[in-house]
């Protein structure tokens, strides 16, 4: 690479900028967040955070270590994640294939979706019982399936028209349009149904944790509200979540990125 | 000019879309091996018309009868069609495919036509790395696939620039020497029309009907610089419809 | 005869990213003229567009309208997109009023203009239909009208007749000449159809492939009416394309 800067010169300068701009909006997030600390005393900083995080690594709750916590946070979303794909899409195809199921199905399905996963709670327990995962992962499915099946059934409808009419022009029967046709060109649609389902699932999962389990992310984000003193915990906990939550965010996108290499392409 | 047989007859075609009336007894026949030109002001049925000869559309009245009943027709849509997930192999060989045509056949076929139309090479490319002229090759080697002695072509070349347009029509002509084959080629631009065509018929503004048939006797490769051409192409936009 | 050219551009420059669109592109342009821009598809002619009509910012150069920097606030400059861009909640007449009233001229010569521009175009009958009544042709008449109708400084056009058929074409093409003669508006008219160029134009700048420079201005002396079946004619279409080696 023989590329000096001075010969680049603005190109260069620019994508440095932005990444530079970033970084800088980052640590200033950090900069009100020790701010916050100082002016209010109860709360902790990013350095009291760090040292709290030292200590629960070397003397963990209840003896649990923290990477298990994690682990069982992420294995609850694993899980469900997968359970939701497989229902969501399905559901998402029937939706959008078959006018006559959407007719009748639809006004149950609208009247369900807007219920928050956490009200479900209580009949859920009922059902499955408080103990174990079963009754968290119940929880989380919920959160996830929905964002699903909407994204997947609106992938279904707005598959061209053209592309359709070109496909029976090709001798294509009914099966041949879903698989060939109507299904690839909704994936990208499938996989904003993922994402956003992924983000709901975090967020049932850490309020489903926090009222109900021994460990996860949830569990330690409790344990600082009963030590009310503890807000680094709190702030362990959020941290972990995002990290999480951004590491399965990324993991779909490269998925993605590898199913949908054509639309990611440009012209020559 | 030497009749050929019978292709395609159609007879007194009419159809309406609510109050609107499209096509207006239109009959004409399509002759085996010609490149016909369905010539036409914009919006006045065209498409229409090729769509019910394709078999994707119903006419009110009238009937289309192929000489040949089981011959497969191919079809070039003006907007590609293309399906942006497969490679150009692959979306050539999907009517092969459909048809239920084994893998290694499907293969051979989708290179031969591949070849024809000039994407030697292109055969693991996506359409979006394409040029709008590719693309169009593209479609033409899968209509070839489709139905290799006959296709339909709905303005293959509209939304291409002038100068990818001059190109590509004389690749059409080219491809098609080599691979003989029926062209029925629906266009409203009169100097691609008499550059193209070895028959075209006028269509009047909607309710339309075929309104004048001309033969261009003119050798080929044909010059639309030509005192001949434009002679033609005069008398020609005199009489078709200024659809405004 | 104009003393200083109505429109310079010196050195335009536009590079997005990494990619240079524009490179250098200098000339001039007389008030009143009829200039046409032919080039290949994706050959930055839009972006050249959208940059004289102040759309987007030059990276370099400068666009100068009566030797002062352009501004759509102090100058006139028209825009006519590929698509029709009428306002679909506005009547005929409303939408070939919305650019004088914008500009907030007279009332009386909003209403005579009105009239004036609807008779050219030949849609005085239908100034109280909506654009959804009318056809794509019709559609994008009103819009050209609405743009001649403020007497811009600079109207720009966009590859505005590519949709449409060619007889429509033919007839859409005398009808903007028409309206320029009647305006005496400077009119930049891009296409990609070497044919339409030779009809309208009194110069054709033929741009070059990315990175885009000017290849070459060509005066186009033929007088008005244009016979497309004339030898002079078919001969500066000839050498226009001949210079042009697109492929």
């Amino acid at each position: 690479m023989g590329e000096t800067l001075e010969m680049t010169g603005g190109k260069m300068s620019r994508k440095y900028r932005y990444s530079i701009l970033s970084v800088i909006s980052v640590i200033c997030v950090f900069g009100l967040w020790w701010a916050a600390s100082v002016w209010n005393t109860n709360l902790a900083g990013p350095i009291d955070t760090a040292g709290r995080f030292i200590r629960l690594v070397e003397n963990p709750i209840m003896g649990v270590p923290l990477w298990m916590h994690v682990w069982a946070s992420v294995r609850r979303i694993l899980v469900s994640f997968v359970l939701a794909c497989i229902v969501g899409v399905s559901l998402g195809v029937a939706f959008g294939i078959f006018p006559t199921f959407k007719r009748i199905m639809w006004p149950v399905f609208s009247l369900i979706r807007p219920i928050p996963p956490l009200a479900w709670i209580p009949i859920v327990v009922l059902w499955v019982g408080i103990v174990g995962d079963t009754s968290k992962d119940i929880i989380i499915f919920i959160g996830i399936v929905m964002a699903i099946v909407i994204n997947t059934q609106a992938g279904i409808r707005q598959t061209d028209e053209l592309l359709l009419k070109a496909g029976k022009l090709l001798g294509a029967n009914k099966w041949q349009l879903l698989i060939d046709i109507t299904l690839p060109s909704s994936i990208p649609a499938i996989f904003a149904g993922m994402k956003t389902g992924l983000s709901t699932g975090w967020m049932s999962l850490v309020a489903a944790e926090m009222i109900a389990a021994k460990e996860g992310i949830g569990f330690l984000i409790n344990q600082s509200m009963k030590n009310s003193s503890d807000t680094a915990l709190d702030f362990i906990g959020i941290i972990l979540v995002a990290l999480c939550s951004a590491a399965f965010t990324l993991l779909l996108n490269a998925i993605e990125r590898k199913v949908c290499l054509w639309s990611k392409m440009r012209t020559k | 000019m030497v009749q050929n047989a019978h292709k395609i007859e159609v007879r007194h075609l009419s159809k309406s879309f609510g109050d609107t009336k499209i096509l207006d007894d239109v009959s004409f026949d399509v002759y085996e091996n010609e490149f016909l030109v369905i010539l036409g002001p914009g919006q006045c049925g065209k498409t229409v018309l090729l769509n019910i000869m394709a078999g994707m559309d119903t006419a009110d009245e009238g009937t289309v009868e192929f000489q040949d009943q089981d011959s497969n027709m191919g079809f070039v849509f003006q907007k590609y069609a293309l399906y942006n997930w497969k490679t150009v192999e692959k979306n050539v060989e999907l009517p092969l495919k459909f048809r239920g045509v084994g893998k290694k056949e499907r293969g051979r076929v989708a290179k031969k036509y591949i070849d024809l139309v000039g994407l030697n090479g292109f055969a693991h490319s996506y359409p979006a790395q394409l040029s709008g002229g590719m693309k169009q090759r593209v479609g033409i080697a899968r209509a070839y696939a489709m139905g290799h002695s006959m296709i339909l072509m709905d303005e293959p070349f509209g939304a291409l620039d002038a100068q990818t347009r001059y190109q590509m029509e004389d690749e059409l002509l080219r491809m098609r020497n080599t691979e003989k084959a029926t062209i029925v080629f629906v266009t409203n631009n009169i100097e691609e029309a008499i550059y193209l065509g070895d028959r075209i018929l006028l269509f009047s503004d909607k309710p339309s009907k075929v309104v004048q048939e001309y033969i261009p006797g003119l050798e080929r490769p044909r010059n639309n610089a030509a005192d001949d051409f434009m002679s033609y192409r005069t008398m020609i936009t005199g009489q078709m419809d200024l659809a405004l | 005869m104009a003393d200083q050219p109505k429109i310079v551009v010196k050195n335009l420059t536009k590079v997005f990213d990494d990619l240079t669109v524009l490179d250098h592109v200098s000339f001039e342009i007389n008030k009143g003229d009829f200039v046409c821009i032919v080039g290949p598809t994706g050959c930055g002619k839009t972006t050249f567009l959208n940059l004289l009509a102040k759309l987007i910012e030059p990276t370099e150069g400068q666009i100068l309208i009566d030797n002062e920097p352009a501004d759509p606030k102090k100058h006139n400059i028209s825009f006519v997109f590929q698509e029709p861009s009428t306002f679909p909640w506005l009547t005929v007449e409303d939408n070939i009023k919305f650019n004088m009233r914008l500009k907030k001229m007279d009332k009386k010569v909003i209403d005579q203009r009105a009239d004036e521009i609807l008779h050219m175009i030949g849609l005085e009958d239908q100034r109280q239909l909506y654009p959804k009544d009318l056809s794509a042709s019709a559609e994008q008449r009103v819009v050209i009208g609405r743009s001649f109708a403020v007497h811009p400084d600079l109207l720009l056009m966009d590859e505005p007749y590519a949709q449409m058929d060619i007889k429509v074409r033919y007839y859409l093409e005398d009808e903007v000449l028409k309206l320029w003669r009647n305006t005496g508006s400077t009119v930049l008219f891009i296409t990609h159809n070497i044919e339409e160029a030779v009809y309208l134009s009194q110069k054709c700048m033929v741009m070059s492939q990315k990175p885009t420079t000017v290849k070459e201005i060509i005066d186009n002396p033929l007088p008005y009416p244009r016979n497309v079946s004339d030898p002079e004619f078919i001969q500066l279409r000839k050498s226009i394309t001949k210079m042009i080696r697109w492929w």
